[in-house]
């Protein structure tokens, strides 16, 4: 199979042999795979620097087996620099992207916006809506949205007044005491978190810990080392 | 399958080296049994020696055979520098290079939050404590340019700052021989962005 100028990220590259790497790549069209980058860690080789994570590209490749041939790359345009915290966020997005999608599984959607994602991680003070976002299209694409459509008892509109808790796989669910608790969340969050838009300070922090539990349930035992690093960077 | 136990268990085991699949762990563990027993008896004594001696150096982290490596217990070397690398091998071209009389500190590993490498899987605790007793004045981070180099070295920065000791990291840029025509473009920008002042 021959496979040409598909939109790809390396997620990790390995060392293989004295000159080559297997890489890992997400690609729009095939999901998730490895490829045998042949050569590319040669002192002469065009690829050493490009296959590198966060960076938007195009790649050619050709073979059956598990591990095809990668015969092409090219930057898709420009180069995302990602540092401190930044790239410790690309690290989440592409540890999120390794654990939970399984190899020739294609999710283009996500990597619509993975390359949106990629791209606004640059900003620093955009950090923690570029996750959630990302976190909340991860889990619908595999198949766990969250559903924040309406009280899953009442079948009532979320109001965005009110507070509710969430029921893992079932919904959304009014909460009548005291919004004191850390697993209650207001309305309107879910109503902004659901439909995309911005959300203030105290709604990301609310958000936060609502996809974090949704994301605890698939990840199972794994650790995310990004998020230790992640603490680690804010310490001081 | 090939007719003898220890073949296949031979096998099994040859497939930890890094690279090595089964089709080659088979290869080699056949070549050896067939064709180069005295090879494979001397890989056996070389192993279990080297097993035995081998051990990380108590300040440094790096493979030595005493308590001390040769670096670490020289007194020609200069203690107020200390160089972290990843590997042996990188502190090895560093030494080739000839310029570096200070210390170093070798982590064995690099960040690799796909891999699941975290700080607990390197030799940080180690380094902390050699921060905590001895006196440096500046700590030079060498890691790869790679993304999990630059993590790592972000890592590092971040426990190191605490400290008030000097860090600095390795210049990037143009490599000597280069040629701005054929240099990838993210270099060439890098050079740009670091580049120096030779005059005022």
């Amino acid at each position: 199979m021959r496979v040409k100028n598909i939109p790809a990220y390396v997620l990790i590259n390995r060392p293989f042999g004295e000159t080559s790497w297997i890489i890992e790549v997400f690609s729009r069209e095939y999901g998730r795979l490895a490829l045998m980058a042949k050569g590319a860690r040669a002192k002469k080789s065009k690829y050493r620097g490009m296959l590198q994570p966060f960076q938007p590209l195009v790649m050619s490749w050709m073979g059956r087996g598990e591990i095809p041939i990668l015969t092409g790359a090219e930057t898709a345009g420009g180069f995302n620099e990602l540092v401190g915290q930044s790239m410790i966020c690309g690290f989440y997005v592409n540890e999120l992207i390794y654990r939970l999608l399984a190899r020739h599984d294609p999710h283009r959607l996500l990597f619509d916006q993975y390359t949106i994602a990629m791209d606004r991680l640059q900003s620093p003070e955009e950090l923690h809506s570029v996750l959630r976002a990302f976190e909340f299209i991860i889990l619908r694409e595999t198949g766990y949205e969250l559903r924040l459509d309406c009280d899953f008892e009442s079948g009532k509109a979320i109001q965005d007044g009110a507070h509710y808790r969430y029921v893992n796989g079932r919904g959304a669910v009014l909460f009548n005491g005291a919004p004191a608790r850390e697993d209650v969340y207001s309305g309107y969050m879910l109503r902004a978190l659901a439909s995309g838009n911005t959300l203030d300070d105290k709604s990301l922090g609310q958000a936060k810990l609502l996809l974090r539990v949704q994301l605890s349930h698939l990840l199972g035992r794994h650790d995310i080392v990004s998020r230790t690093l992640y603490q680690a960077s804010c310490r001081e | 399958m090939s007719g003898s136990k220890a073949i296949d268990e031979l096998r099994e085991a040859l497939k930890c080296l890094p690279g090595v699949g089964p089709r080659t762990a088979q290869r080699m563990s056949f070549y050896l049994m067939e064709r180069d027993r005295e090879g494979a008896a001397e890989i056996a004594a070389r192993l279990l020696d080297a097993l035995e001696k081998v051990r990380f150096c108590d300040r440094c982290n790096t493979f030595c055979e005493t308590d001390l490596c040769d670096i670490c217990s020289s007194v020609k070397r200069d203690k107020s520098l200390m160089c972290v690398v990843e590997t042996p091998v990188d502190l090895e071209a560093m030494e080739q290079s000839g310029v570096y009389e200070g210390l170093y500190f070798v982590l064995m590993g690099q960040l690799s939050p796909l891999d699941g490498v975290g700080p607990d899987k390197l030799g940080i605790d180690k380094m902390v404590k050699l921060l905590n007793s001895d006196e440096f004045e500046e700590i030079i981070i060498a890691t790869n340019l790679t993304a999990e180099g630059e993590v790592t070295a972000e890592y590092l920065q971040d426990l190191i700052r605490p400290y008030g000791i000097v860090i600095s990291r390795l210049a990037r840029g143009v490599p000597i021989g280069g040629e701005l025509e054929y240099m990838d473009q993210r270099t060439v920008g890098q050079a740009m962005r670091d580049r120096r002042r030779v005059s005022v």
